[in-house]
């Protein structure tokens, strides 16, 4: 083999020139609205668990009988122009508007309700949304197999929908604008080779386009869509994982919409991409749960007011949450019914706690068992886990921390029935399902709700009693009262120790006109309604 | 002997694929309660703990498992209900080219560097050691952000990340040139700085050889006597790291293709085990081993036909 040294040196030079070389930024997708996510959905399936991230492309795709108002909780037609409710309420008449069309161009007519309804009704086929939706009479019995009709559900004429409930239930038209709500055409979703799943069709604003795994996923402007055309020519949503790549993304252009700022930036960023960083409420509380299956936390409502009063929630938010979120001692955001935005009973004071520390059977904390705080394994949620387990320590209560990496963290919450979670206390951050007090308080606190969200094993009869009543009532001024007096009966009985209202952050690029964020969460947000500058 | 070679894969393979299954099988994270969600509706965690067959006894499902899989069936992906063959078959295109060019530009640069360093000695020599030093120490993660933010988001050279739209052959579409770039820096910086070393390392170990002293004195020009005598004889531990570096290079890549956002096998996994989407995790990991096996052999086939003295089978 002869090998001739100065042509093998040019090639090495010309290799490494070529590498030197300055290549153009391939072209940008000016016309679609970029929004980062972290990872591919699992699926596009609406009757698949409720998921933040699969919530927004379902939101777009999908279409209901209401929906969510821009910006805001209110219910708003869609689907439907009109309902009416039976005076017992629990008859909801719904009239559809004229021309809706699926996607695959077929108009959707009262049996594409009643078959999509159906179809969330079964868990057998892995539906998450069978909670949201069983409060339909015959729900129950239909989702076990039971029976094999829906009563509740019925199309007396294609241009009219009548569901009944079992009782009156407030929230019912949240659940029916929430994912629950999606109206699916049967020939599509009938399919036995489940093509639906990658390539869903509603008849929502946008259609699917495409999905490439790993890289994007894109949906274009429904022209026929009943609010007429969206005004920009879809959404591109690109799978970015890693945060600091992303942040770098949003910095030169490559997305309009960048909903996770990197940890610790965030003072950089007001500084310097002050017009587009934007803080805005979420329907969201972060509090520390307690397991009321185990002692010593159980039947000693001294210690557990001990442990609220020497929580430091001001710093948490100030500081530790580098000043995006709003400290409270209550429980209901103030987005929701029933918030009350008098400061809440607990505030920041160690002299009280070891107060009440003494007279719970704990003096200085002598005597009182090392607590387990069982927190995920994310850096934010630590960082305040940490600060709650000094603030603990300085009254005498020693606390250890077990993060766990989400999985793991999301089995040892909802634990088992015996002991109930595996810890006494552990962190949670409670957005609800649907934007009303029953999907924060009834589910939290109920005592039949054990198995889906009240994982401190929570019971008390007065309380079930209070949010009973809530959901059952109709007028929204005595629904209001009812919760207030609920949030203040769980807050004397110190059932848990909220830390701060939810904010979120983001970027969002100059050229972006329109865009209202939603507090349920950027899922229903009304993309359909922004418009894109140069 | 290549056929006892490929007989001898098997129990590696079986080993690989049953301590991957006994790993997911003890780490925390029930894939069912995952799928449910926060509020874990016991109706839908009954009815896909059914379906997914993890209701069985732990023998029962490793043995259905390993059945299957020795016919071939690496099974359905629990949330994305595709199978697996179909999700790591795309995801295995995306990482192979950003593999084989990272192999390339860490083969290019690595060797020419080390023979440069043992060649000239010196101030280079020194230099070398500090650089390949850096190149072995610094974290693909970091130096990716790094480049991103020096060639990205500073010069604008460079996009930031993603895949591109290159040429497609067949239908398969390669990355776009732009995108490889940074990425394949970002990979092949930790195996380049090991080549280099072992080629410097090589060479001035042949250089000083009685065979390359013997060629200098019957007064063999000094280029023919390095690139034909001591670079020739040097290839056979090069080629060993080279190899095992480049069938490393399919598993190590996660951290690049998190950084680049690169849909490759090892963000498959990563994503896969967030969601405990078993058989993804598990046809990936038994994926990469095959591929880890395959690429070893490749090399001891290659060391064989450069060294005579190494023979297939004589340990």
């Amino acid at each position: 083999m002869k090998v001739n040294g100065k042509r093998m040196r040019l090639a090495l030079a010309a290799a490494l020139l070529t590498a030197l070389v300055p290549l153009p930024v391939c072209a940008r997708d000016d016309a679609y609205f970029r929004y980062r996510m972290s990872s591919d959905p699992p699926t596009l399936d609406p009757i698949q668990p409720p998921d933040e991230s699969t919530g927004l492309y379902l939101f777009n795709i999908f279409d209901g009988l209401v929906e969510f108002s821009p910006g805001g909780v209110e219910i708003v037609p869609a689907v439907a122009e009109s309902w009416t409710l039976s005076p017992d309420g629990t008859r909801y008449t719904f009239k559809l508007r004229k021309g809706v069309r699926f996607h695959n161009g077929r108009e959707v007519v009262a049996a594409d309700i009643v078959y999509s309804l159906k179809r969330g009704l079964q868990p057998k086929k892995g539906s998450g949304v069978v909670p949201l939706l069983d409060t339909i009479k015959g729900a129950r019995e239909f989702a076990a197999r039971a029976k094999p009709d829906l009563p509740g559900v019925l199309a007396p004429d294609p241009a009219t929908v009548v569901i009944t409930l079992e009782r009156p239930f407030a929230p019912f038209l949240a659940a029916l604008a929430s994912v629950a709500g999606s109206i699916m055409p049967s020939e599509v979703y009938d399919d036995p080779k489940e093509g639906y799943l990658e390539h869903p069709v509603g008849c929502g604003p946008f259609q699917f386009e495409a999905w490439d795994r790993g890289v994007s996923i894109r949906l274009s402007a429904f022209k026929q869509h009943w609010k007429g055309p969206p005004a920009i020519a879809g959404l591109a949503f690109r799978f970015l994982p890693d945060v600091s790549t992303a942040f770098e993304e949003f910095k030169t252009g490559g997305l309009e919409y960048d909903n996770e700022v990197p940890l610790g930036r965030r003072a950089w960023i007001r500084a310097n991409l002050a017009a587009e960083y934007r803080v805005w409420p979420r329907v969201a509380t972060s509090f520390v749960a307690f397991n009321f299956l185990r002692e010593p936390l159980r039947g000693n409502v001294k210690l557990r007011r001990a442990l609220n009063f020497a929580v430091d929630r001001d710093r948490i938010a100030r500081v530790l949450q580098e000043g995006k979120d709003v400290a409270t001692s209550r429980i209901l955001p103030p987005e929701l019914l029933g918030h009350n935005p008098a400061p809440g009973p607990y505030r920041y004071d160690p002299a009280e706690a070891k107060k009440l520390l003494a007279e719970g059977g704990y003096p200085e904390g002598k005597g009182l068992p090392e607590i387990v705080y069982l927190t995920p394994n994310n850096e934010a949620i630590l960082h305040y886990a940490q600060a709650v387990q000094s603030d603990l320590a300085a009254v005498g209560v020693k606390v250890r921390i077990s993060a766990q990496q989400f999985g793991a963290y999301l089995k040892g919450i909802q634990g088992t029935k015996e002991s109930g979670a595996d810890a006494s206390i552990f962190n949670l951050l409670w957005y609800p399902d649907l934007p009303d007090p029953d999907g924060f308080l009834r589910v939290l606190f109920h005592s039949t709700n054990f198995e889906m969200g009240n994982y401190s094993r929570y019971a008390n009869p007065a309380a079930d009693r209070l949010l009973d009543e809530g959901r059952a009532e109709l007028d929204p001024k005595k629904r209001e009262a009812i919760y207030r007096k609920a949030e203040d009966f769980l807050l004397s009985d110190a059932s848990c120790i909220p830390l701060y209202y939810q904010f979120e952050d983001g970027l969002l690029s100059a050229r972006v006109k329109g865009f209202v964020n939603n507090p349920i969460g950027d899922f229903a947000t009304h993309l359909e309604l922004i418009r894109l500058g140069p | 002997m290549i056929l006892a070679r490929m007989l001898h894969a098997l129990p590696a393979l079986w080993a690989a694929a049953t301590l991957v299954w006994g790993f997911m099988f003890i780490i925390p994270g029930d894939p069912a309660r995952i799928f449910a969600g926060r509020i874990g509706d016991p109706r839908v965690l009954e009815a896909v703990r059914g379906e997914w067959g993890l209701d069985r006894p732990p023998v029962e499902r490793y043995l259905t498992w390993l059945g299957k899989v020795s016919r071939g069936d690496l099974g359905k992906s629990y949330s994305l209900r595709l199978p697996v063959a179909e999700i790591l078959g795309r995801a295995l295109i995306c990482t192979s080219f950003l593999a084989v060019a990272a192999a390339i530009v860490a083969t290019l640069v690595g060797v020419s560097l080390g023979a440069a360093a043992a060649r000239r000695g010196g101030l280079f020599d020194g230099a070398l050691i500090t650089l390949t030093l850096a190149g072995i120490s610094i974290p693909s993660f970091w130096l990716g952000l790094l480049l991103i933010v020096t060639f990205s988001s500073g010069l604008r050279w460079l996009p930031v990340s993603g895949y591109g739209e290159g040429l497609a052959i067949f239908g398969i579409h390669a990355p776009a040139f732009s995108n490889l770039m940074l990425p394949t820096v970002t990979l092949a910086a930790y195996p380049a700085a090991l080549i280099a070393r072992v080629t410097r390392a090589a060479l001035l170990e042949q250089l000083s050889a009685e065979h390359v002293r013997a060629a200098r004195a019957r007064g063999i020009p000094a280029s023919s006597v390095l690139w034909r005598h001591a670079f020739r004889s040097a290839l056979a531990p090069v080629t060993t790291t080279v190899g095992l570096l480049v069938a490393s290079l399919l598993g190590v890549a996660v951290a690049t293709e998190i950084v680049f956002a690169w849909p490759g096998v090892g963000r498959a996994i990563f994503d896969a085990l967030q969601r405990r989407d078993l058989p993804v995790v598990e046809g990936g990991v038994l994926l990469l081993t095959a591929i880890f096996l395959a690429v070893n052999l490749a090399v001891d086939l290659a060391c064989a036909s450069l060294d005579p003295r190494v023979r297939l089978g004589r340990g």
